[in-house]
């Protein structure tokens, strides 16, 4: 089994999760031209994520390219003889569509988690009654 | 299309972006004055002490600047947390955490009601008809008010707002200007650095109401005072923010929610 980490907006550092359990794995960052066409975002926005990957990958085998994220990973992954991806999680309709697509596409997706500030996982409704579950562990853990 | 990733300079990288990327972005093609990359964003972090942090809500005040790195994944919350603890004091630590738990509790909810958070989450708290789109005039920056130019023109050339001035940014779009939250929620994707879909989108609905028990709402002396008198002494504008807390709230909202000044 032969693992591609996958970096996204939401996962640029180079003790990223997913790129931490695979050290040696090569690295892709996608500039998803769809999602960009339909959305306007600044200049500066682009370029404080391009600086921020460019650190991610100094240290090993990467792409980073325009063009659409799902097929640009599959065809990454397929070149290198990857089965697996693995990729750190963050809630966002974009990255679930690309999971799904990689599945489709019958890799096995690994997902990580960024570490958090409480352990907190009940339901939530207003912060008031949040921060009272919270307060004394986000003080001392 | 694969992109290079050795450059001689930042000026060699941003022309190189702006030539890669073209059509892919909105504004023209200026470099930030925040950096990206882990480096910088501990630099940052290694800087900041929270000293001065309880009077946050001046706008001249010292607050982190870390946003953009904890909403790109730079930072973890877990990091910044365990450098406040051990490097600021009393008060000022307690605070900061506290603002911290508001990203990680938007992120919970996030999670809890998925896209969910870019519709109304509840009805509105006063009765309102939104208009859509953000008027040209307020992303023109030329609304004749000192003020909000000043946000806009900032938050443009910087990707910067501070949270003061998204608060009142946010009243005055969706109560004044009786604007859709979802054109300020993408005006401010567009431009922020840290922009994001679960701060972003609630922060929104907790002005608009559609996310909170009441509407936020400010006035003129609230603005002259954390604003520092930025704007207010020498202003010449037929100031809409100019009224009581009581006055505003029966104007805005027709109703009475018992904000005081
Ligand atoms: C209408 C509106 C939209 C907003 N949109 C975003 C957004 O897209 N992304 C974003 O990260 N924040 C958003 N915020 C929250 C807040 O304004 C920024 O996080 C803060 O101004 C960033 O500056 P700082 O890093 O110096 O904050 P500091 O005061 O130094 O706080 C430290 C960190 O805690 C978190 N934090 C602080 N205050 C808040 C808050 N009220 N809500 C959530 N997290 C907070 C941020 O991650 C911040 O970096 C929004 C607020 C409003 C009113």
């Amino acid at each position: 089994m032969s693992v591609l980490v996958w970096l996204h907006g939401g996962s640029l550092s180079p003790t990223d999760p997913a790129l931490l359990a695979n050290p040696n794995a090569p690295a892709i960052f996608v500039f998803d031209k769809p999602f960009l066409e339909r959305t306007r975002i600044s200049f500066g926005r682009l370029q404080f994520i391009f600086e921020s990957v460019l650190e991610c990958v100094e240290a090993r085998e990467h792409r980073l390219c325009v063009g659409i994220q799902s097929e640009e990973i599959i065809a990454f992954a397929r070149s290198r003889n990857c089965t697996q991806i693995h990729v750190t999680f963050v809630a966002s309709p974009e990255l679930d569509r690309t999971i799904d697509a990689l599945e489709e596409a019958g890799f096995k997706v690994v997902l990580h988690h960024l570490e958090r500030l409480t352990s907190y996982s009940g339901q939530v409704k207003r912060f008031s009654a949040f921060w009272k579950r919270v307060e004394t562990e986000v003080w001392k853990p | 299309m694969e992109l290079q990733t050795q450059f001689s300079s930042r000026e060699d990288m941003t022309t190189y972006l702006a030539l890669q990327l073209e059509g892919l972005y909105s504004t023209e093609a200026i470099p930030n004055e925040i950096r990206g990359g882990r480096r910088a964003a501990l630099e940052q972090l290694e800087k900041f002490k929270a000293v001065g942090y309880g009077k946050r809500n001046f706008v001249a005040s010292h607050t982190s600047r870390l946003s953009a790195y904890l909403r790109h994944g730079v930072l973890s919350m877990a990091e910044v947390a365990a450098h406040v603890r051990k490097n600021a004091n009393g008060r000022e630590k307690i605070e900061f955490l506290k603002q911290l738990a508001w990203r990680e509790f938007f992120l919970l909810v996030l999670e809890q009601e998925g896209i969910g958070v870019l519709e109304n989450l509840e009805a509105p708290k006063y009765a309102t008809k939104w208009q859509n789109d953000l008027p040209e005039d307020i992303l023109e920056a030329r609304t004749g008010l000192p003020c909000v130019d000043t946000w806009v023109e900032k938050l443009i050339e910087t990707g910067y707002m501070h949270n003061h001035e998204r608060l009142w940014f946010a009243a005055y779009v969706t109560h004044w200007r009786m604007t859709d939250w979802k054109a300020g929620y993408d005006f401010f994707r567009e431009h922020l650095l840290d922009g994001d879909i679960a701060s972003n989108a609630l922060s929104w609905q907790w002005v608009a109401s559609t996310f909170s028990s009441k509407p936020y709402f400010m006035n003129q002396q609230n603005i002259q005072k954390f604003s520092s008198d930025a704007y207010c002494s020498s202003c010449r504008a037929v100031c809409p923010f100019r009224k009581s807390y009581p006055d505003l709230e029966r104007s805005l909202f027709g109703q009475d929610y018992g904000w005081s000044s």
